[in-house]
């Protein structure tokens, strides 16, 4: 019969593995909390963004505590009815909003399902419910909040014009892309309403399949440009950013083997200890040889 | 009925009742795959444990592993921590049971392929994992695991592909299961593994990267055998993991 110590290269190599990965970790790495903002729904993008939340939208207390009052824009709840079924959402909030300045009336929804699978985005949604899709694209908004600082941005390059122009006289809060659908109804040749929509996913891939999503939507002419109820839709979405998330900011948080050499003698002989338990393991066999 | 042919109904036998476990898991409940699996290892033991001396009775005792592989997996809770240690804690008990199941059947670790030889096909074995993880990439399109690049995070992740899928899962596949397979089934040993190995991969629910993956299986069975060692396999293994989860979803995002 073949003797345990045989394998012990086998347990020590993969310990050795491991005690590696541990080193190069930080205390965040261990747990499966982490958030990022992304405009996809099923895959990452470069621009996704890693974030803290600061409401928790599974939590439909807290969901309901969602500030009425944003800036100038005054909210009022709307009725659910089913689109909890229907979006296949766990919690929900809708609200609509409106300021005196604009008075237009701007509808706010967050949802959180717990799987991406039967979550239905405002793509489909809209299509099911009769909407033509006319236009699709990404915009970007302004997070008009201290926390968020110049560095929590896409790339600079890719700011429009007035982005930059803003960016250029005062570096205030940050810039974030979310995306843009156009629809309308139509009946016969006629448009009969017009809707722009601009929303985000918070998601937690890939520890867990948990996805929210924050849409802000309003009606706007059935012809023509749309850019006046576009910058309120876009001022709006900037307001509700920071009471939902915060920039995640791990610049803080050390690897282990740096945090466990800054103790001192005691973190060097730590480390030392570790590493020649797995190498002992390695080294097993031929240590203890039989003559 | 010829009696090699009677030797082997239990082998198919078990090769079905696997199947019919990963797919209770996927399109039924991993409730009941995981039920089905703990089914599946008290017959293995029980039927194994009659005689380990025959080289059949030997293959039903590795193929142990497989239904282990799967309870391990699916009923460790698991939400509270990063994928990064998932993999860690999952492949560590694996590990703890291969060694178990090597010594039990006498397996040496030069039996398993534990050697380096260092030889130009071990290269051409551990680049060509460069050539699978891309193909397996343009058939599944992962989302990248990574969405912070740092070299500490991409450091990490490869380390682990390296340490878990590719070590654990070669010295399973190619170390224990190939060794008492060939020993049983001769050359077909290789073919029955990479069924298996193919199988516990139904759950990205593609055909077409199921009939890949019992290709790679082939390959990498036949590498091992030729080399005698698993080192070259075993980074192959990692290797196409890394261009699968990290290298390639960020090319191609950027």
């Amino acid at each position: 019969m073949i003797e345990y110590k045989q394998y012990a290269p086998l347990l020590g190599l993969f310990m050795l593995a491991i005690l590696f990965v541990f080193l190069l970790s930080t205390p965040d790495d261990f747990t499966s909390r982490q958030m990022h903002f992304s405009t996809q729904l099923h895959s990452g993008t470069a621009s996704d963004v890693r974030v803290n939340a600061s409401l928790e939208l599974g939590d439909d207390v807290q969901l309901q505590s969602f500030p009425y009052e944003l800036s100038d824009f005054i909210g009022f709840d709307q009725s659910i009815g089913s689109l909890k079924e229907t979006l296949g959402a766990d919690s929900i909030l809708f609200r609509g909003y409106t300021n005196e300045e604009s008075s237009q009336l701007i509808f706010l929804l967050i949802v959180q399902s717990k799987s991406s699978l039967s979550f239905h985005s405002p793509r489909g949604c809209y299509q099911a419910l009769g909407y033509e899709i006319e236009e699709e694209s990404e915009e970007i908004i302004h997070v008009a909040d201290p926390s968020w600082t110049p560095t929590h941005l896409i790339n600079y390059e890719a700011l429009p014009d007035w982005a930059k122009q803003e960016l250029a006289v005062s570096p205030y809060g940050g810039y974030l892309p979310v995306n843009k659908i156009v629809v309308s109804k139509i009946e016969g040749v006629e448009i009969k309403e017009r809707r722009v929509a601009l929303y985000f996913y918070i998601k937690r891939w890939p520890s867990s399949d948990t996805i929210d999503m924050i849409r802000v939507s309003m009606v706007v002419p059935t012809s023509g440009e749309y850019e006046e109820s576009l910058n309120v839709a876009r001022e709006f979405m900037g307001y509700t950013v920071p009471l939902i998330l915060e920039p995640y900011d791990g610049g803080d948080e050390q690897i282990l083997i740096l945090s466990i050499l800054s103790w001192g003698v005691g973190g060097y002989f730590l480390i030392i200890l570790l590493l020649s338990i797995c190498l002992s393991l390695v080294a097993f066999p031929k240590l203890f040889k039989k003559k | 009925m010829d009696k090699d042919l009677k030797s082997l109904l239990p082998l198919l036998a078990y090769l079905l009742a696997i199947i019919t476990a990963e797919l209770l898991t996927i399109l039924i409940n991993p409730f009941w795959g995981v039920l089905c699996n703990i089914v599946l290892l008290f017959v293995i033991i029980i039927h194994s444990s009659r005689s380990l001396t025959s080289a059949p009775n030997q293959l039903i005792a590795s193929l142990a592993l497989v239904p282990l592989i799967r309870i391990i997996s699916l009923s460790i809770p698991l939400a509270s921590i990063s994928q990064l240690w998932q993999f860690a804690i999952i492949y560590m008990p694996l590990l703890l049971v291969t060694i178990v199941v090597a010594r039990i059947l006498n397996i040496s670790v030069k039996q398993l392929g534990i050697s380096i030889r260092f030889s130009w096909l071990q290269i051409v074995i551990v680049l060509s994992g460069l050539i699978i993880g891309a193909v397996e990439y343009i058939i599944l399109k992962p989302d990248p695991l990574l969405t912070d690049y740092s070299w500490d995070k991409v450091l990490s992740y490869s380390i682990i592909f390296i340490a878990c899928p590719g070590f654990i899962e070669e010295l399973i596949f190619r170390g224990v299961l190939q060794h008492t397979a060939a020993m049983t089934l001769r050359r077909w040993g290789i073919v029955y593994v990479s069924i298996i190995f193919a199988i516990l991969h139904l759950g990205f629910l593609s055909w077409v990267f199921v009939f890949f993956v019992f290709f790679v299986s082939l390959y990498l069975g036949w590498m091992a055998k030729k080399t005698g060692s698993l080192f070259g396999v075993i980074l192959a293994h990692g290797l196409a993991n890394i261009i699968l989860f990290i290298v390639m979803p960020v090319l191609l995002i950027q």
